[in-house]
């Protein structure tokens, strides 16, 4: 039986949710020989202020692209932790921007807290590139698309002139996910 | 012969970056492809390097040279690729050949933008439909149609939706759009199923009677119902495609003699999406052509096209068909299309060669260069210092303005439709049957999510609020637990529309003598204040409707109490994450805490400013901006035709200044710049309301009475004194004639002024108008009764020492310090002084005998009075004509050398007392008492901030009461010393 990775990118509307479920999914599906799906959220609530990407990546094909057991949940407000960390799978993972989130409700997954945002700001000097730290995490996270890939389908998406900037935003998630593992191998 | 891909790969430098995808699977299928149609002699049957005149055919052919599904689906991902390069390529090409010198440029951008959208879809849908023939190919499946639900020349994404016929196999069609999805994703764009992930089973697809079945329950995803209203049909069965208009979206138009619950529901909820477009503040570091303007502007259309019958679902084709059923609004309409045309062809163009995202940051070089090659394709250019980018922005943000102005005017239209064909509209009868109350919550359920709700709540307040009292009338003949419900259920309206329960919260408070209204109002805040706690991004909603709608944030503030502004003070406490919307945060917050700890007497003002100057309300941390509106709303005041009209101009100045100053004091400005400023603003006020009054006056009698130097107005008291916020203005108008024409004049004019003044919440008094028994005094009258010995006589010669002129003459103000400052204040200063100094101690010694606390900041002992009666001690014997203030103080320190640190004691110790009333009135209220238990307020508007609020209030209460002992005794100790040995009043 294959592998069905479902992750869902949460949060408010200008965090920039949508492109950054955009890139894992592009990554996946054209530059790493995956199959992947991504959803996004269009309905009265995304109207509202709140913003939601859905990827689902597989090696089999996907009938249904929406994602209902979470293997990853990136949450970069409280109130989309609250909204959706019931959805996370067993053993998932609950991604947070420190800066953003106060709390997560206790579970049987594994929290990451993280200064998402502030990275961003600190290392690129743009709060705006937040979403590409977290892809970047995710990817050190997951371990399911290759960087490489990842790093062709931002090269694919972002404007011309703003290619190193994005990069290095997710180089410095890639970077704070390796030192979890490497602080969990530690361990 | 050049390799022709190789000079693709060179012209696709001038697009974006995702055309790497394209670039990357041509790259990699090109060459097999090309070799399997040249083996098959099939090779001039195909164009790889031209645009295709018929690439569904061609893409027939692509499929049958691959020997294996994979081959097939590479060969003709790796077609449409090319297919999809060339065609973008020669769309910009176009484009700039046809804006060189357009005589009509909304002209050519809307058809170019027709045009693309044709291309694309052609190539998409031959694409899509060849990929599902594939994976269908030999299986049994239900007949269905694929509709396009998005703009048709979006490249980002494609917005689609699956209807079948609920027939059998249909997993198989299922998995057929799920790999097709796939494919599209690798080669093409992501598709976008929005529709049908919400209806029917879990799948890409839904049949007619799921759809009826979901969209009979509830209306609240309106985005769902403006896709299926603007769906086109891509390809497939069209008998289906017929039957869901005719069953599933001819209910959201206006069908007179059906019922309107679906049209009255979408209705309900795109414009309610509109109004909060409307209302999002524009970004500062980045454009959003959608959100800036363009969706507002298709919700608008999509509202109106149900209302006015209009079938078309191309936008422009919207426009004309709307411009036919309502010609009044042709300009309108025809301005709308040049926006539409503009923000699309810009928005378009821009995804197409700098990145395929909706936020366009225009915060470095990088992105500026970017905007520059979008412009210079639309036939921008240099001119002089003046980059094409900037020419783009210049016009996007007219087309910006004329879209929310546009929109706004039509979102009035459509709730005046909304008005006639609610499904509450029987219940405005009089007659109406039923329970009000029960009823309209029993219907509104359907409407649960939408966010618009204005028609009812102008409803309500009309025949002076008919319905609202039928409404509570009914409402208070349900038994408890059924009012509950239906309060809970109101407030539960907060979750998608905070700005209806508090709207509604505004009209039962301005009822507050209705019967059943304050009781209404006191149950359903206690649960709107329960409710807005829970609801997620409550913060951002608020502030959306605070940056939309100021002034029905501020009435709801102005009614609820200190606890309900904590409430609001905590909800934007939370973290935003946009700067912009941070920014209206702050300002939100600011009149928060404006509301939190300011006194009634400031709030009168705050009411007043906040309905005539809303804007003024977001930003009150900038005293400029502020002082221009009131510098404007002066400076208006004579481009006013009528009397009324300058004088209601001339009260908003005066409200507008004072709120402006308050701010001041609430931040701790000195009493010195605050008096200064209140003294010009409100002599500039009397002043121009003498004239406004005067010539109301001639115009009545049709001739003027000449006044020059026979009249003037004296400010006395407070005013008098250039001293801020008293709690009435002391005037005299004062006559050099007996004539007693001039008199009725001046009479008639004091009570015009007396009229308005009162509108101010100031109350005018005219001194000696009780004695006289009119509003006007003569000097003679005056010599007269100054004349007659009196024991209070030095009252009234005390408001004669402070007057200061406020209309007059030079020769006036000679005539009365001539005939009565000096033969009745000055010369007989001896008197005076005695008199005085006998009133001081008569207040000292009846203070202590009667043991009250000197914590009346005015006429406590050692409080300002004493300084200020000492002062006019000093103006009689010295015979000064200055304004009994701290500058006078400086003044007589310079030359008593003597007493110099007593008076420099006394200057501080009366801006002290100022900074501290000014402060107690515009914080806690217009009154010269302290009550400690507020101080703390008060020491935090003086700028005196201790850690601990309870210290703070004590500290400067023991302040105040250390300053009044010395006060006392240097004041009892001076007016002893000026009556046995006068003043030391020039220097030798």
């Amino acid at each position: 039986m294959g592998f069905r990775c479902e992750i869902r990118l949460s949060g408010a509307g200008g965090q920039g949710l949508l492109l950054a479920g955009k890139i894992i999914a592009e990554a996946a599906a054209i530059y790493d020989g995956k199959l992947a799906t991504q959803a996004q959220s269009y309905g009265p609530e995304a109207r509202g202020g709140a913003s939601k990407s859905e990827v689902v990546i597989s090696d089999e094909d996907i009938d249904y692209p929406v994602a209902t057991h979470l293997d990853l949940l990136l949450a970069m407000t409280q109130e989309s932790v609250d909204a959706y960390v019931g959805d996370v799978r067993n053993g998932g993972i609950v991604l947070v921007d420190s800066g953003l989130v106060d709390s997560v409700p206790q579970g049987s997954y594994r929290v990451v807290s993280l200064p998402i945002s502030q990275t961003a700001i600190d290392e690129v000097g743009k709060g705006v590139t937040a979403n590409l730290v977290a892809v970047g995490i995710i990817t050190g996270l997951l371990d399911v698309v290759k960087a490489a890939a990842i790093e062709s389908a931002i090269r694919a998406r972002v404007p011309r002139g703003t290619e190193d900037s994005n990069l290095k935003a997710f180089r410095s998630g890639l970077a704070m996910a390796k030192s979890l593992s490497t602080e969990s191998t530690g361990e | 012969m050049r390799d022709p891909f190789l000079i693709l790969e060179e012209e696709t430098e001038s697009l974006a970056n995702h055309v790497q995808r394209q670039l990357h699977a041509a790259r990699t299928y090109k060459d097999a492809l090309i070799g399997k149609l040249e083996r098959r002699g099939l090779a001039g049957d195909v164009h790889l390097w031209q645009p295709s005149p018929d690439p569904a055919a061609e893409m027939d052919v692509v499929a049958s040279v691959g020997d294996t599904l994979e081959e097939r689906l590479q060969f003709l991902g790796c077609y449409f690729c090319l297919q999809f390069l060339r065609m973008n390529l020669a769309c910009i090409d176009s484009l700039r050949l046809n804006l060189i010198s357009p005589l009509d440029r909304s002209a050519v951008e809307r058809q170019f933008m027709e045009q693309a959208g044709v291309n694309f879809r052609k190539l998409s849908g031959s694409y899509m439909k060849k990929l599902l023939d594939v994976f269908l190919e030999g299986q049994e499946a239900p007949a269905y149609v694929i509709i396009g639900v998005g703009t048709k020349a979006d490249q980002d994404d494609i917005d689609v939706g699956v209807i079948d016929d609920g027939g059998s196999g249909r997993q198989r069609l299922n998995d057929a759009v799920g790999l097709m999805s796939r494919e599209m994703l690798r080669y093409a764009t992501t598709l976008h199923f929005h529709i049908s992930e919400h209806v029917g089973p879990k799948g890409f697809s839904a049949a007619i009677a799921e759809y009826l079945e979901m969209l009979n329950k509830a209306v609240h995803d309106f985005v769902i119902i403006s896709e299926m209203l603007n769906g086109a049909l891509i390809f497939g069965d069209e008998t289906i495609f017929r039957e869901f208009r005719t069953q599933v979206v001819s209910r959201y138009y206006h069908r007179p003699g059906k019922d309107p619950k679906w049209h009255v529901g979408y209705l309900r909820g795109i414009l309610g999406e509109v109004r909060s477009l409307i209302g999002r503040p524009l970004g500062r570091e980045c454009i959003h052509p959608k959100d800036d303007g363009l969706r507002m502007l298709k919700g608008i259309l999509s509202a109106l096209k149900t209302t006015h019958g209009v079938e078309e679902v191309n936008a422009w084709r919207i426009i004309d068909g709307l411009q036919m059923k309502t010609p009044w609004n042709r300009e309108l309409y025809a301005r709308l299309s040049k926006a539409l045309s503009f923000l699309e062809v810009f928005r378009y163009v821009y995804q197409l060669v700098v990145a395929q995202e909706e936020e366009i940051f225009l915060d470095d070089e990088a992105m500026q260069q970017n905007l520059d090659q979008v412009a210079e394709i639309l036939g921008y250019r240099h001119v002089g210092t003046v980059r094409p980018g900037m020419h783009l922005l210049v016009d996007y943000y007219q087309h910006i303005q004329n879209v929310r102005k546009d929109v706004d005017t039509l979102s009035s239209e459509a709730t005046d439709h909304l008005k006639e064909t609610t499904v509450f509209a029987d219940m405005f009868d009089p007659d109406y049957p039923g329970n009000v109350a029960e009823d309209f919550a029993r219907r509104s359920a359907f409407f649960r999510g939408t966010t618009f709700w204005r028609d009812i709540l102008e409803m309500l307040t009309l025949d002076e609020g008919r319905l609202l009292k039928r409404y509570l009338e009914d409402l208070d003949s349900l038994s408890p637990t059924a009012r509950e419900r239906i309060v809970e259920s109101i407030a539960a309206c907060a979750e998608f529309a905070p700005g209806t329960v508090m709207a509604f919260l505004v009209i039962l408070a301005g009822n507050a003598s209705c019967e059943g209204c304050g009781a209404l109002f006191t149950e359903l805040h206690a649960a709107f204040r329960a409710k807005i706690r829970t609801v997620p991004y409550a913060a951002l909603k608020v502030i959306e409707l605070f940056y939309r709608r100021p002034q029905l944030v501020n009435r709801y503030l102005l009614n609820v109490g200190a606890d309900s502004a904590r409430d609001l003070s905590e909800l934007l406490a939370a973290e935003v994450w946009d700067p912009e919307v941070a920014l209206w945060r702050d300002k939100l917050a600011r009149l928060v805490d404006v509301h939190g700890r300011t006194s009634r007497y400031f709030k009168r003002f705050l009411e007043r400013v906040g309905e005539g100057y809303p804007s003024c309300l977001t930003v009150l941390e900038d005293q400029a901006a502020l002082r221009d509106t009131s510098r404007g709303v002066l400076a208006a005041v004579d481009a006013e035709d009528d009397p009324d009209s300058k004088k209601k101009r001339l009260g908003d100045f005066y409200d507008l200044e004072f709120f402006r100053m308050g701010l001041a004091t609430l931040n701790g400005a000195p009493a010195s710049q605050i008096d200064s400023e209140f003294t010009e603003a409100a002599d500039t006020y009397l002043a121009n309301l003498f004239e406004v009054c005067r010539r109301q006056v001639d115009e009545t009698t049709r001739f003027r009475v000449a006044t020059h130097d026979l009249l003037a107005i004296y400010a006395t008291g407070g005013l008098g004194r250039e001293q801020a916020y008293d709690d009435d203005f002391d005037l005299m108008m004062l006559l050099n004639t007996s004539h007693e024409e001039v008199r009725s004049y001046a009479n008639r004019i004091a009570a015009k002024m007396n009229a308005e003044i009162i509108k101010r919440g100031t109350l005018p008094h005219y001194r000696f108008a009780d004695h006289f028994g009119h509003y006007v005094t003569t000097l003679d009258e005056l010599v007269g009764f100054l004349s007659i010995e009196r024991e209070d006589a030095f009252v009234d010669k005390s408001q004669l020492l402070e007057a200061r002129m406020i209309v007059g003459t030079q020769g006036f103000e000679r005539e009365f310090r001539t005939r009565v400052i000096e033969p009745f204040v000055f010369n007989m200063s001896d008197d005076y002084v005695s008199r005085m100094r006998d009133e001081i101690e008569s207040r000292h010694k009846d203070a202590r005998e009667r043991g009250r606390p000197a914590d009346n900041v005015k006429d406590g002992t050692g409080g300002m009075r004493d300084i200020l009666m000492l002062l006019l001690m000093y103006k009689a014997l010295c015979r000064l004509w200055e304004p009994v203030n701290s500058r006078l103080l400086s003044s007589l320190a310079a030359v008593d050398r003597q007493h110099r640190s007593e008076l420099v004691f006394l200057s501080g110790a009366l801006e002290f007392f100022k900074n501290l009333r000014n402060a107690y009135r515009m914080a806690v209220g217009a009154e010269d008492h302290l009550r400690p238990e507020y101080l703390h307020i008060v020491a935090s508007a003086m700028g005196l901030d201790y850690d601990d609020e309870e210290e703070a209030g004590n500290r400067l209460l023991l302040a105040y009461r250390g300053c009044t002992t010395q006060v006392a005794e240097i004041v009892a100790e001076a007016a002893g010393r000026l009556v046995q040995s006068g003043a030391e009043c020039t220097t030798d």
